[in-house]
């Protein structure tokens, strides 16, 4: 009775603190794309690059949703950076309730 | 009695159920420092996205200076952005939220409402006040479910010249005769001669002073080399680097004698002799100024 609770926490407390830990990694990601944006000194293809970059290596790449946006794109004077992944994938055990999609999204305005 | 001493040997020697009633005991303890540590992430990655909307909204806004109305509305807007109304309960940065302002260089310092505006600082927060602060979950173990954050950023609106400055204000004198001084002692020390300063591409760096009130074409002579003609934006004293001007002999040997030629205000008769012991300066002292029509909207730089 006692040990399936204890290793509930442990491994929840674990869990938790790699999905917070993608989290953070994901906005660091997002911010650091949208700015190469925003000053031009990215394409989307090449800010989507160094997101990827920068993310956790334990999630397969192909998990990741990475979507740079230029001024092209958004159609307006921002730019904006969206990556999304699924919490599933993002952590190392699913056992505890989590979000379906963990997503981030970072907007700026684009610098002439 | 025998029984009775029996059960009393068997109870002292008992050990099952300790875990049980030590887990009983210590399971608040676990989950309140689970909590510590869960909430403090939960917090620390809800203060990143504070201040990654702080930065967007200054650095947007610093691109609308100096028109600090809106400057205000696009801080707001792309605050919401990055994190909208519905994520929080309400708005995390506020036009109150935004400040306009002069950002000094020499001292990197920001003046809240100083003039001339040139720099922006933004606060996103989570907050009671503003009805949206950061929300504890775990942490309500400890009776504790809110707490405020905040998060500041500061940007300095970039002005971008499509041509290079060579006209610097140097003060708020408003002369009252038009003349050119050379700047002889400007920056020598007791003692050692006056140098005179010309730039790292050796054009001569002189002083304008123009007394006519308005933008003003003044004519200088240099003599042996021509005459040159200097814009100046309005009336005041002016550090301009004479371009027309390349000085490509060695220390000492090229010597000139600027004056006045034509100008819009009246003119002094004075004269000023350009002459050994030149100095490169690497810049010019002052504001560059740059004429409205080579303006060009400038980007933002983040002062943190």
């Amino acid at each position: 009775m006692v040990l399936p609770m204890l290793m509930t926490v442990l491994i929840g407390t674990m869990q938790y603190g790699l999905l917070m830990f993608t989290y953070a990694s994901m906005l660091d990601a997002a911010r650091n794309a949208t700015r190469k944006l925003a000053v031009g000194a990215a394409t989307e293809a090449q800010a989507k690059t160094a997101a990827l970059a920068v993310l956790p290596s334990w999630v397969a790449a192909a998990n990741w949703t990475i979507t740079p946006q230029d001024t092209a794109t958004t159609g307006t004077t921002s730019v904006q950076t969206t990556i999304a992944v699924p919490a599933k994938k993002a952590s190392v055990l699913s056992f505890v309730p989590m979000p379906t999609t963990l997503t981030v999204k970072v907007v700026m305005r684009k610098e002439a | 009695m025998h029984a009775l001493r029996q059960t009393a040997i068997r109870l002292t020697r008992a050990r099952s159920g300790a875990i049980a009633a030590t887990v009983a005991i210590t399971v608040p303890a676990m989950i309140g420092v689970s909590a510590l540590a869960l909430d403090g992430a939960m917090l620390y990655v809800q203060k990143n996205r504070l201040q990654i909307a702080a930065d967007a909204a200054a650095l947007a806004a610093a691109q609308k200076l100096p028109d600090s109305s809106a400057a205000k509305t696009v801080a707001v807007a792309m605050a919401d952005a990055n994190i909208p109304v519905t994520a929080t309960g309400a708005h995390v940065l506020v036009a109150a939220d935004v400040v306009t302002g002069n950002w000094i260089t020499a001292t990197r310092t920001f003046v809240a409402s100083g003039s001339p505006v040139n720099a922006v600082r933004t606060t996103a927060r989570n907050s009671t006040a503003n009805g949206n602060p950061a929300q504890f979950y775990l942490g309500r173990v400890l009776q504790k479910s809110t707490i405020d954050l905040a998060a500041t950023s500061t940007a300095l609106a970039m002005s971008a010249c499509s041509v290079t400055p060579t006209v610097y204000t140097q003060n708020t004198v408003l002369p009252s005769a038009t003349r050119i001084v050379t700047l002889g002692n400007y920056d020598g020390k007791p003692g050692e001669p006056a140098t005179y300063q010309e730039t790292p591409d050796h054009h001569p760096i002189v002083r304008i002073d123009n007394s006519y009130a308005g933008p003003a074409d003044i004519v200088i002579n240099a003599t042996g080399l021509g005459r040159f003609t200097i814009s100046v934006p309005t009336q005041g004293q002016f550090f301009v680097a004479v371009a027309g001007i390349t000085n490509n002999k060695p220390p000492g040997q090229l010597t000139t004698v600027f004056t006045v030629f034509s100008s819009p205000g009246p003119k002094s008769g004075g004269t000023a002799t350009w002459v050994n012991n030149i100095r490169v300066a690497n810049s010019i002292v002052g504001t560059a100024y740059c004429p409205a029509s080579s303006q060009t909207a400038g980007g933002a730089k983040l002062l943190g």
